[in-house]
């Protein structure tokens, strides 16, 4: 086996990815020293206790959310990662978040709450409900005083002020607060018409935001047969009412445009949609158009006179037949008769001159037809074949 | 034969109609049904000729209709 030594830079990124990937995400508790807040906003300093200490960042986009003033000694509670920081082979803590170690157990409690329900599904994507793309009615739960509800309104007011806003003011901090936010919820189940709901507060101390983690107005928002919005406090404030609900705002006056389109988007929508309900109209009408010019067409080739016509041409060609048929039947009777005529021409006296033989008539025109017909000495017209001439009797003859 | 029936709707008028021109194709036809059948086609044409020309000019009306009403912007 071949020995090989690990680079530093191996090892380290060894022990990195096994130190991360064990603490991703860990709550720590401990005491403020060696505090520097770099003119960057970042923040460095070490949390210590009285047997050891560990190096953290706060860096500026986590840090801008701290609700109070971080001081020397200070004994915070963090939540975070521990990274590597390779070039120095330190690890640190990245703190996320930070309060006064006082609060302690509600962040504990935040926790339990959020595993258990998370193992119930209550956050599952499937359970979310759309909103309505455009809400007529919107309740709002909550305080009837705050600078929240002012926002959600003059948004709403500004955005949209076709839709109807229906508030149920309501405790949202200290004793009943939750209580009071869950009897919101349930009140609203049973004004018709509403079709979206904003529950939340302005922002404030972990305690003031406490309401929205309670598990009562948690299930409150799941059993909401309205879609909820959820609006507490800051962007970086996370609730058990944000996880739960079917949309989570960051802030209350951004829940309010989540929750609405604009007026003017609406009526772009409804031109858009019209739009193209005409062309759709327009390109069926001319599918419709295309059709019936196809079916004119072979109506107009299929029309009788088609029909008509060859019925012509036989009446035609029968005519045809019928002429044919009689001109034959003429023409034999035609030569049938030429026949006959030839016939009865060589039986005419004229035919029979030409044959050589002469027609005798007296000066008034009786035929000779014998001896006695004509006196001895008288003139007589001999006819022959061709011409004719007069003739004398000069006496009878015997016969042969 | 029911041409005196008079269509109701476009697409019976379309449907009858290529039934009557492919049963014409066929040419089976004799010509006094030919001739029928040619009658009401051509009825038949007509109504779904006017039928589209009315579907179109109604498309016109409500475009100008809706324009009218659109705010300025």
């Amino acid at each position: 086996m071949d020995f090989k030594p690990l680079s530093i830079t191996e090892l380290t990124q060894r022990l990195k990815s096994l130190i991360e990937g064990e603490f991703p995400d860990i709550w720590v508790t401990g005491e403020i020293s060696n505090f520097h807040h770099h003119s960057s906003g970042h923040m460095y300093f070490t949390l210590k206790d009285h047997r050891a200490e560990i190096k953290c960042t706060y860096f500026r986009g986590y840090n801008q959310y701290l609700k109070f003033k971080l001081e020397e000694g200070m004994q915070v509670i963090t939540s975070g990662a521990i990274s590597v920081y390779e070039k120095r082979g330190q690890y640190q803590l990245s703190v996320r978040q930070m309060e006064p170690a006082g609060v302690g157990t509600l962040y504990l409690a935040f926790e339990a709450l959020k595993k258990q329900l998370q193992a119930e599904g209550l956050f599952d994507a499937q359970y979310k409900k759309p909103l309505p793309k455009f809400s007529r009615k919107i309740g709002v739960v909550s305080s009837g005083t705050s600078a929240a509800l002012r926002d959600i309104i003059q948004v709403l007011g500004r955005r949209a002020p076709h839709i109807e806003l229906v508030v149920r003011p309501t405790k949202v901090q200290g004793q009943g607060a939750a209580e009071d936010i869950v009897k919101g919820i349930e009140a609203f189940q049973n004004i018709s018409e509403v079709d979206l709901l904003i529950v939340g507060r302005g922002g404030g101390s972990l305690e003031d935001l406490w309401a929205f983690n309670e598990e009562i107005v948690a299930r409150a928002i799941f059993a909401s047969e309205i879609p909820v919005i959820s609006a507490v406090g800051h962007e970086v404030d996370i609730s058990i009412s944000d996880l739960v609900a079917d949309l989570r705002a960051p802030t209350p006056s951004a829940g309010a445009e989540l929750a609405s389109l604009q007026s003017t988007e609406i009526a772009d929508l409804a031109q858009g949609k019209f739009h193209e309900i005409r062309l759709k109209l327009q390109s069926q009408i001319l599918e419709h158009w295309q059709n019936i010019d196809g079916i004119e067409h072979r109506l107009a080739f299929q029309a009788p006179s088609e029909k008509i016509k060859q019925n012509q041409e036989k009446m035609h060609q029968l005519f045809h037949q019928m002429q044919y048929a009689i001109e034959t039947k003429q023409k034999a009777l035609q030569a049938n008769l030429f026949g006959f005529e030839k016939h009865l021409i060589s039986l005419s006296p004229e035919s029979i001159l030409h044959r050589g033989y002469a027609l005798a008539t007296l000066e008034n025109g009786m035929l000779i037809r014998s001896q006695e017909d004509v006196e001895t000495g008288e003139h007589f017209t001999l006819q022959t074949g061709k011409g004719r001439f007069e003739a004398k009797k000069i006496r009878n003859k015997e016969r042969k | 034969m029911n041409k005196s029936k008079k269509p109701k709707h476009f697409e019976e008028a379309l449907i009858r109609l290529e039934d009557i021109v492919s049963q014409m194709e066929s040419g089976e036809e004799s010509l006094e049904n030919s001739l029928n059948l040619f009658e009401e086609g051509t009825a038949l044409l007509t109504f779904c000729k006017e039928q589209l020309h009315g579907a179109e000019q109604k498309i016109t009306e409500l475009s100008n209709k809706v324009e009218k009403s659109s705010p300025e912007k």
